[in-house]
């Protein structure tokens, strides 16, 4: 947990120097040149050898950043990876491991992408971000859970994020339709950074840093049982245009964590169990419209997170049960006021869903 | 437009993502429903509940690989069938009998043909042609009704070099009546793996039962089960049941939870370990050595709990960790000598325990090959 800060500071720092850089440099938005040449590099051989798209685009400043961003993640999982091995996960180590091991395979992903964004996207992007989020926005879907070992399918989800100053509250509540199963959470998170509401100044883009709690109950009544589970995590959003020009637009995401978990048996005489969960999540994701029209932003991401509805990804073979799930979270508001959101999760089960959402109060 | 273009550019990403199959263990596990069950050269044979692989079959042959201590074997043979069928049973209790009723009621003839390892049975037996006939293996003392111990081994994999002095060890121990294991005998469940472990099977004076584990599953198909018949399977021997569960990808098919509720039932009312290789929960919760889904683990454990099971056994994390889950006493014991956790004062391992019939009662001792 603490390599994990110790981690994410050291990303932030890294790249707020890379972002001087950046902004030093007034020619970096025409660069590179968006061809196909520049996006097949960016999958092959930009697949290993990141920033290969922007070099073959003439843009070698940014490729380098990314093949370094690439080798710092290739770096950060050996970091991880190898005491876990060498200590056949040892109780001791794996931990800090698994943290290091999925930072920096997220910064290899994130290099990875950032690379066929840049050679693709034009300059700018396809949108900007919201630096001024609403005081109140609420949500109400549908969501559908495909789980081979479970019962229920459809459920009804409604959520609300109430913003107060740098406090944000979400509650949320998702309810099965035809099983005996509910899931309310809370989450309470402090922003240390980024944007905010009723601020006199907009932040200068959607970077953010935040400290959050959550607290949810998910009873699975009719399965006899019922979990209680409580996380503390540091989430960061860095806008990648403080990486790179060409970047502008499109932003990454990490998220570390840890949990207690409580599961509570519906059986006479069972005493309830304890365990702990490890909270790791990173995402690569683009801005989606302008100021003044419709607009939103999409990731796709990847949740260590072995709980919830999607839990950990199924494997066959020799990684089972290891990997968490993998995710597309995509918002568009078609007005100040009413938006969709569509998300999507493959993990031990499909998760899928759509809501309608409206937004109060944004100051500008 | 560019907005819709980017949505339209990640709807065509879902299906791939979505591509990505939850149905990592349904094949396997319908392959199970055929275990026991062989037809050949005018013979067809039918082992009950799939408790034995199958190795060989021809007119006058029938070899098994025994997954219980005692199986019920039925046997129909065509007019043209001859009348001798040479039955060996790899795997089988050191003082396993053979007994056989014609479906008329007559008994059937047979003739023990002495081997030279403990495990490996053979008998001659005469079967008519045209004829329908139930064997049946056995202990010939029956099963216990004092005090008795079985053993846990799991987590082979590498150190199958190294696995005799801990055969040596448990036949050391007269007491042992058989050895169960949760698992991952070799390192990715290949033919030519799995043949080897039987081979230094030979060595173990009693059987060895056992259920797959993810190891076993790093290989095209799952040979497992030609070599040791189904992973998910039960029998009930001492007045204990024993119920093994296919674990091997980090959750349950779900056809094993329907066979899982019957099982439940039956062992109501007797002492009842379950055995599987990952364990719903690792006790270190950070490390996920578990299943993939929380949810579905606190699902089985809600099952086993209000099934009564008595005591769950795993392997995967290769230490030893008592704890209990949904208040059954649990013990993860992967100390076979696959890569092992270190700083933990373990090292290569097997579990005693010993069971008394009379009082409920489960004895658990860990006996160290050697330390970390």
């Amino acid at each position: 947990m603490i390599g994990a800060f110790r981690w994410l500071a050291l990303a932030i720092a890294v790249t707020t120097v890379t972002s001087a850089k950046a902004e030093d440099a007034p020619d970096l938005a025409s660069k590179p040149r968006r061809s196909p040449l520049a996006a097949a590099a960016a999958i092959v051989p930009g697949v290993i050898v990141h920033g290969a798209g922007h070099y073959a685009g003439g843009d070698p400043q940014t490729g380098s950043r990314l093949l370094a961003l690439e080798g710092a993640g290739l770096g950060t999982v050996a970091l991880g990876f190898v005491p876990i091995v060498a200590s056949g996960a040892s109780r001791r180590l794996v931990g800090p491991g698994v943290l290091l091991t999925v930072g920096g395979v997220g910064l290899f992903v994130i290099s990875s992408l950032a690379d066929l964004y840049g050679v693709v996207a034009p300059p700018g992007g396809y949108g900007a971000p919201d630096v001024d989020p609403p005081r109140l926005e609420t949500a109400l879907g549908y969501r559908y859970v495909y789980d081979p070992v479970f019962a229920y399918r459809s459920f009804v989800a409604y959520d609300i994020d109430w913003r107060l100053g740098r406090v944000r509250l979400s509650p949320s509540a998702w309810f099965a339709l035809h099983d005996n199963n509910s899931r309310l959470r809370l989450v309470s998170a402090y922003r240390l950074l980024g944007p905010r509401p009723d601020t006199s100044e907009p932040a200068p883009d959607g970077s953010y840093l935040e400290v959050a709690t959550a607290l949810a109950r998910h009873a699975y009544t009719s399965n006899r049982f019922a979990t209680t589970t409580v996380d503390l995590a540091l989430s960061g959003r860095l806008d990648m245009q403080r990486f790179a020009a060409s970047l502008t637009g499109s932003f990454a995401e990490m998220s570390f964590g840890w949990a207690l978990q409580t599961y509570e048996y519906s059986i006479d005489g069972v005493r309830a169990d304890i365990g702990e969960l490890l909270l790791a999540r990173f995402g690569y994701g683009i801005y989606l419209g302008w100021p003044g029209a419709s607009r939103g932003e999409v990731m796709l991401y990847y949740d260590h997170r072995h709980d919830d509805f999607a839990a950990g990804l199924k494997l066959p073979g020799l990684a089972s049960g290891v990997v968490g799930h993998f995710g597309a979270d995509a918002r568009i508001y078609w007005s100040d006021q009413w938006g969709m959101r569509l998300e999507t999760a493959v993990g031990s089960a499909y998760v899928a869903g759509a809501s309608l959402l409206f937004r109060y109060g944004a100051a500008r | 437009m560019r907005a819709r273009r980017s949505v339209l550019a990640l709807g065509r990403a879902l299906p791939l993502l979505l591509s990505t199959c939850l149905d990592t263990t349904n094949e396997r596990t319908q392959v199970e429903t055929t275990i026991g069950l062989a037809q050949a050269s005018g013979t067809s044979v039918e082992v009950q509940d799939g408790l034995a692989a199958i190795r060989h079959l021809d007119a006058s042959a029938l070899t098994l690989w025994a997954g219980a201590p005692s199986l019920v074997v039925r046997i129909r043979r065509a007019a043209d069938a001859p009348v001798a069928l040479t039955l060996t049973v790899d795997n089988a209790m050191p003082d396993a009998v053979l007994e056989g009723a014609m479906a008329t009621g007559d008994a059937v003839m047979v003739e023990a043909v002495p081997q030279g390892r403990p495990t490996q049975k053979q008998w001659t037996v005469h079967l008519p042609p045209s004829s329908d006939a139930t064997l049946q293996v056995r202990p010939a003392t029956g099963e216990p009704t004092t005090t008795w111990r079985f053993a846990l081994l799991s987590d082979i994999q590498e150190a199958i070099d190294r696995v005799q002095d801990i055969y040596s060890r448990m036949n050391a121990d007269r007491g042992i009546a058989f050895v169960v294991s949760a698992g991952d005998l070799t390192t990715q469940g290949k033919v030519e793996q799995l043949e080897r472990f039987q081979r230094e099977l030979e060595q173990l004076a009693v059987p060895f039962f056992t259920t797959l584990g993810n190891h076993e599953l790093g290989t095209s198909g799952v040979p497992f089960h030609d070599y040791f018949g189904r992973a998910d399977f039960r029998f009930v021997y001492g007045s204990m049941q024993f119920t093994f569960i296919d674990s091997g990808s980090a959750t349950l098919d779900p056809l094993v939870y329907d066979w899982l509720d019957g099982w439940l039932a039956e062992g109501q009312g007797r002492l009842h370990a379950v055995i599987m290789h990952i364990p719903p929960i690792d006790p270190i919760g950070v490390r996920n050595g578990s299943f993939a889904s929380r949810n579905e683990a606190a699902k089985l454990l809600a099952k086993l709990a209000g099934g009564h099971v008595d005591l769950t056994l795993y392997g995967h994390i290769h230490s030893y960790y008592p704890f209990s889950n949904a208040g059954i006493p649990a013990y993860i014991s992967g100390g076979g000598g696959a890569i092992p956790e270190r700083f933990d004062g373990i090292g290569r391992h097997y579990l005693t325990i010993d069971v008394d019939p009379a009082h409920g009662v489960l004895q658990t001792a860990v006996v160290r090959i050697d330390r970390d």
